[in-house]
């Protein structure tokens, strides 16, 4: 299974999900995404860099030491607008998965199907 | 207060909420506060409407409710002492000799509770004529609950009751109101590594919350999990009131999830 067929059917299962997308943090560029509709480059970009801020950047460092010293593995922000997830790899920390959701989206469902499809991108390298 | 500033209200807070028709919510609060958020959830209804208010160990108290009028008990009824013999028995007006007596019932049904959940449907039956009942600005009068005329709850209170809320599932609270630490709980050591690094982790957010929340301005949360066994932390942002959480790993997702349904009114 591909990135793109990864991140399709993370959409297709989790009701509510508008947007998946894969990135890398060091370059804060999205390498794919599924989307409902095209996506404003301007978007995508703004989501990476957000990415990188809660997993990498000045929000992961100024709580690492309130996370045991490590940097967030995971992220969620909650508005009444959306709810975004945003997931690290685990064998390459400088990528990440994010999903942007309703609000209303189940949370376990998104946080169990992101991780399936985060180790099935990694699984095929 | 008058009706284009009610409706003005309405519309604020209907945008905010984004919910359905009868879609649940929760209440918490002290049982009086909790009375005050029922009349003022009456307030808020014009058509027929059967509405329960359920507390979390099951029992719930159901009313009748139309045209902002709180028109009687239904039945089924929680085992409360009374509250059988006011079952379905309509509230004629401010004078009914039966107010007292439900008063009474629901603050003793409410005695231990700390949040209610509200759900609301059609009435399935012919229900009470419009007129029938007792309109809330008068309930508020004759029972001395203030609240209910302004059931505005602050960005300060709501969190107070969040928190308060989740009860053990938080190892550790930090709440700040304004620029003031206003309370704070839970385990001392987390409590001092909290307040040791919340400047910096405040220097950092704030330096990015406009690109975090792209200018959505109302209440927001951000979680994040270390990949160990460290509590993650739950920041939630409700603009002049500010919480940090440690909340065990395992029940990060679950406390987002309270604050999806959490009131907002």
């Amino acid at each position: 299974m591909d990135v793109a067929e990864a991140l399709d059917n993370l959409r297709a299962e989790v009701a509510g999900c508008d947007l998946a997308a894969f990135t890398d943090l060091s370059s804060k560029m999205v390498l794919c995404v599924s989307a409902g509709g095209r996506r404003a480059q301007e978007e995508l970009d703004a989501l990476s860099a957000i990415a990188a801020t809660v997993l990498a950047g000045s929000v992961a460092e100024g709580a690492q030491s309130l996370l045991g010293e490590e940097l967030p593995g995971s992220a969620m922000t909650m508005t009444n607008v959306d709810l975004r997830l945003f997931l690290r790899s685990p064998s390459s920390k400088n990528e990440a998965l994010i999903c942007v959701c309703a609000p209303t989206t189940d949370l376990a469902t998104i946080m169990d199907r992101g991780k399936n499809a985060l180790d099935q991108i990694v699984a095929a390298g | 207060m008058d009706d284009f500033t009610r409706l003005e209200q309405k519309l604020a807070k209907l945008r905010q909420r984004e919910r359905a028709p009868g879609e649940k919510r929760i209440i918490r609060g002290t049982p009086e506060k909790l009375l005050a958020g029922i009349l003022a959830e009456v307030d808020e209804i014009i058509l027929p409407r059967r509405v329960s208010f359920a507390l979390a160990n099951g029992p719930a108290l159901q009313f009748a409710v139309a045209n902002r009028r709180l028109q009687a008990l239904l039945a089924p009824t929680p085992a409360t002492e009374g509250a059988a013999q006011l079952a379905d028995k309509a509230l004629k007006d401010a004078e009914d000799p039966n107010l007292a007596a439900l008063k009474v019932v629901i603050l003793a049904t409410l005695k231990s509770a700390d949040a209610l959940t509200i759900t609301s449907r059609r009435q399935t039956d012919a229900g009470f004529p419009s007129d029938i009942g007792v309109p809330v600005q008068q309930l508020a009068r004759a029972w001395n609950v203030t609240e209910a005329v302004d059931d505005e709850v602050t960005a300060e209170a709501m969190l107070e009751y969040f928190i308060a809320g989740l009860g053990d599932r938080v190892l550790a609270w930090l709440r700040i109101d304004g620029e003031e630490v206003a309370d704070q709980g839970g385990d001392a050591a987390l409590l001092g590594t909290i307040g040791e690094h919340a400047a910096v982790f405040l220097d950092g957010y704030f330096a990015k919350r406009d690109q975090l929340y792209q200018g959505e301005t109302g209440p927001a949360a951000l979680v994040l999990n270390a990949d160990g066994d460290a509590p993650s932390l739950v920041f939630l942002d409700c603009g002049t009131a500010l919480a940090f959480l440690a909340v065990p790993a395992e029940l990060s997702a679950g406390v987002l999830v309270e604050w999806q349904a959490r009131d907002t009114s």
